[in-house]
């Protein structure tokens, strides 16, 4: 179901890395995702799976000097926007793309009135818009009451917060939307009310989001199709119910199996084995390979390429074994 | 069965009694906000509870009095019989070594300047130099931290999430405790690692009777790890009964309003 | 399961660590590399200086020329034998100071900031008053009064200054007091006391190490200033003193002034970049 139209992000085989005291980090390596138009698409992945990090590199807000665009490209509305510059990223944060993060206390100024907030966002976008009607219009699109505009972000609730961080987002009519980890600090009852009306956001102004979570109920009710991280690479994506009900990658048939949070048969809890993967080891071949039930020597040779399941609508798995079963092995 | 459980559970002798607790705070504007409300809970022996909250629910404050690391404002604490609530400092210091805890952040969990050596040395110090040693290593191994001799010199800063998670682990199960009481011990940890957190309190439970009091905010794991669960919301229990029962088919209306929200992950035929 | 080092890089103690960033701070090491010369140069002065400080001569004003580096003054005295000499008050009285200073604060600033209550409301309110009182005019009617020796100097500065490091030790064992692993070791059955002197007090030496090294910077301006209005310690040479004796001859003998007046001016710089580089190394702020 990709692309018709032509998407409105697209990451094309991208790596990234970061100069850490202790080596150099590959945060990301060989990533390709696209987001079509008022698509909804996941991302899910741990720690260390560089899913954070390739959701600031979209937007340049990648720490400078630190971090390096290795390969690869960014594309922004067909645009490329890899080699952009401080100024370039300055006009395309907020329209096309605007980014919501975990911490909205963090990310709203804490010394200006939400109001204001939003006012500077419309503002930057289309400067001559009538202020007034568009707060209002903006505050109630995310269903904070009126009264809200003149708070400061520490006198509102953490559901709240993240609410007036959306209406800042939107003051620049997004077509896509980050959302990164957008409700991982609020209650599960406040992340139901966040998530549906990011749902309503999303058909009312026929809105694109990426959503990047590592709680994969969160992504199964929210995303329409979804792409599997693990050390910084995709390793398995397609459409959300596909994913969910045929996963081919052995990784991401652990991490479902383990998201149960259910004991098996014999009362156990499912886990994978081992620890999240040190990034600044240079890996050959998979980097799942060493706690892979399924690894074949050739996993520890050489990353496998992507390979269609059985499923097809864009169902992707990039794992040896993945070959085996379509051959019919 | 809503509202209170003063009543020991069926079949288990009762460990830890928490009875008629109340605690309020004054917060630094000047207004009172009662984080537990004439709460009442017990744990049998051996027994696994899930205490489940959203934010301010008071459940940290209820497992800190349980802890006795905050006095209750009403109400009375009691282990194995003994009510620690009425302890001069000297026997409580002596008689809360039996109740272990698991803290939320394993980043804060451990004095930063101190090795592994010496944290797990704080625990043992009941037995002396070469004793000691081996009891850490052992304790270190049980928990999965192999080989336990390279650990010792290591400073906790060194150590993954996971590990830090189960170095707590290996601490409070060094003290030989009776209870553990944990605090979203499961928040640090990456979803695939959760698993061996929950079997490794699993195995230790089936080897030591340590019973558990678990804290935590996740329904699912409450609902597959503890045979018990109480629901807390605004400092008081709306809810108490068995876990599968009441977090399948909840009664009170939070309860069904909390499930609800929890979004579901589907699961799938495993196949391959 | 081996022992990782994705957490933070490979095994270091947090002393390394701390050493390897303070490193990094340019003024802050030259701070130090100056204040350690001068040690040295206070510790060898026998043997560096040309001439007994006090020793007097009739080579007397004479400017600053090969024989005499920095010049004699009016009594024939050579003046860089003095300025060498006069590192040993300085640095002494400084340190001395300093210590006294951190000692008194630290226990005062633990126990307010741990037990709290009354006794917190006591000291804060106590130290106030020190803070508010102009130091000088404090330190000039104790020394008046009580007599002028060394010793005597070194307790004023220590009971002027012991607020500063009060304040910093209790407000490092409030946050301390609050993290969970405190929690923790009450929970072994650890008392009290234990806990304040084994597990918090020696989390919140490092800010107390910034504080006490610009102290040694404000103990030897003190010093130099009461020496400089003759409430010093008459039987020793120390750089306040020389001022005093070299202000009357500011235009005609500018050299005795100058020598003593600078060494005070770089002691001083040398100790403020010192604590100020030792402070930014233990800044909670920036990742441990």
């Amino acid at each position: 179901m990709s692309t018709v139209a032509s998407p409105v992000l697209s990451i094309e085989h991208l790596r990234l890395s970061y100069r850490a005291r202790h080596g150099t980090v590959r945060a990301v390596d060989d990533v390709s995702l696209a987001v079509a138009p008022g698509e909804a698409v996941g991302l899910v992945g741990e720690s260390g799976s560089g899913k954070s990090s390739l959701a600031r590199a979209v937007l340049g807000l990648l720490p400078e000097g630190a971090a390096q665009i290795e390969g690869g490209r960014i594309l922004i509305d067909g645009r490329d926007v890899t080699g952009a510059g401080p100024a370039e990223w300055e006009r395309l944060r907020g329209h096309p793309v605007a980014i919501v993060f975990q911490d909205p206390l963090s990310y709203l100024n804490p010394v200006m009135r939400v109001g204001r907030q939003v006012a500077e966002s419309v503002r930057r976008h289309d400067p001559r818009a009538p202020i007034e009607p568009r707060i209002r219009e903006l505050l109630a699109l995310v269903k904070l009451p009126a009264a809200c505009a003149a708070a400061y972000p520490h006198e509102l609730s953490g559901g709240m917060r993240q609410r007036a961080l959306l209406a800042v987002a939107l003051g620049c009519r997004p077509r896509l939307l980050i959302a990164d980890e957008p409700t991982t600090a609020l209650d599960v009852t406040t992340q139901a009310e966040i998530l549906a009306l990011l749902r309503e956001l999303r058909e009312r102004l026929g809105m694109a989001m990426l959503l990047i979570s590592h709680d994969l109920g969160v992504v199964a009710t929210t995303c329409a199709r979804i792409y599997v991280m693990y050390a910084g690479r995709t390793v398995e994506w397609g459409e959300t119910r596909d994913v969910f009900e045929h996963p081919a990658h052995p990784y991401s048939i652990g991490l479902l199996a383990a998201a149960q949070s259910a004991r098996n048969a014999r009362g156990r809890f499912a886990t994978i084995d081992g620890d999240v993967p040190n990034l600044t080891a240079p890996v050959t071949g998979c980097p799942f390979a060493p706690r892979c039930g399924l690894v074949l020597d050739r996993c520890r040779a050489e990353m496998p390429p992507a390979f269609n399941t059985a499923d097809g609508r864009g169902h992707c798995s990039r794992c040896w074994q993945a070959q085996r079963e379509e051959r019919g092995y | 069965m809503t509202g209170r459980d003063p009543i020991a559970p069926e079949g288990k002798r009762p460990l830890l009694e928490l009875v008629g607790i109340s605690k309020s705070f004054r917060r630094s504007g000047g207004s009172i906000v009662k984080a537990v409300s004439d709460v009442s809970l017990t744990i049998g022996y051996g027994e696994t509870v899930a205490l489940v909250g959203e934010s301010g629910s008071g459940k940290s404050t209820l497992g800190r009095i349980a802890l006795c690391l905050i006095t209750p404002d009403r109400g009375t604490v009691h282990l194995a019989g003994e009510c620690l609530t009425s302890l001069t400092r000297r026997q409580l210091r002596v008689a809360r070594t039996r109740m272990q805890p698991i803290f939320q952040d394993p980043a804060a969990s451990f004095n930063p300047r101190r090795t592994v050596a010496e944290l797990l040395g704080q625990a043992l110090r009941r037995l002396d130099g070469a004793d000691r040693e081996r009891q850490a290593i052992d304790v270190l191994e049980r928990v999965g931290l192999k080989p336990g001799r390279a650990y010792l010199p290591r400073f906790p800063h060194e150590l993954s999430g996971g590990q830090r998670q189960r170095l707590a682990i290996a601490r409070a199960i060094a003290m030989d405790p009776i209870l553990i009481i944990a605090d979203e011990p499961l928040s640090g940890a990456d979803v695939s690692i959760r698993g061996q957190i929950l079997n490794l309190l699993d195995d230790l439970q089936a080897e030591r009777g340590v019973a558990y009091l678990m804290i935590t905010h996740d329904i699912s794991v409450a609902r597959s790890f503890a045979s018990r669960v109480a629901v807390m919301m605004q400092g008081e229990i709306v809810e108490t009964g068995p876990a599968e029962a009441v977090l399948t088919a909840p009664i009170h209306p939070y309860t069904r309003r909390l499930i609800a929200a929890v979004p579901a992950v589907p699961s799938f035929a495993a196949g391959a | 399961m081996e022992p990782s080092t994705r957490a933070s890089g490979p095994a270091t103690a947090p002393m390394l660590k701390a050493w390897r960033r303070f490193a990094t701070h340019r003024p802050g090491l030259a701070g130090g590399a100056f204040v350690l010369l001068l040690a040295l140069a206070g510790v060898a002065a026998p043997l560096l200086a040309p001439a007994d400080p006090s020793q007097i001569g009739n080579q007397i004003m004479l400017p600053p020329s090969l024989q005499h580096l920095m010049g004699t003054d009016e009594l024939g005295r050579d003046v860089l034998s003095g300025v060498i000499y006069g590192i040993r008050v300085s640095l002494t009285v400084g340190f001395l100071a300093a210590l006294a200073a951190s000692l008194l604060g630290a226990i005062i600033g633990a126990l307010a900031g741990f037990y709290g209550g009354f006794f917190d409301l006591l000291v804060m309110r106590i130290s106030e008053v020190f803070q508010v009182v102009p130091s000088f005019i404090l330190a000039a009617v104790i020394v008046a009064l009580s007599g002028a020796g060394l010793m005597q100097i070194v307790a004023v500065i220590a009971l002027l200054a012991w607020p500063q490091t009060a304040r910093v030790m209790r407000g490092e064992v409030l946050r301390i007091k609050r993290l969970e692993f405190v929690d923790a070791v009450r929970c072994l059955g650890i008392g009290e006391g234990a806990i304040l002197a084994g597990e918090i007090v020696p989390n919140a030496l490092a800010p107390m190490l910034a504080v006490g090294t610009l102290i040694v910077g404000q103990a030897i301006l003190l010093e130099a200033a009461l020496s400089f209005f003759g409430l010093g310690s008459a039987d020793v040479v120390s750089w306040g003193r020389m001022l005093n004796s070299g202000q009357r001859f500011l235009f005609n003998g500018w050299w005795l002034s100058f020598f003593p007046g600078t060494a005070i001016f770089l002691t001083v710089l040398a100790f403020n970049l010192l604590g100020d580089a030792i402070g930014a190394v233990f800044n909670p702020r920036s990742a441990a």
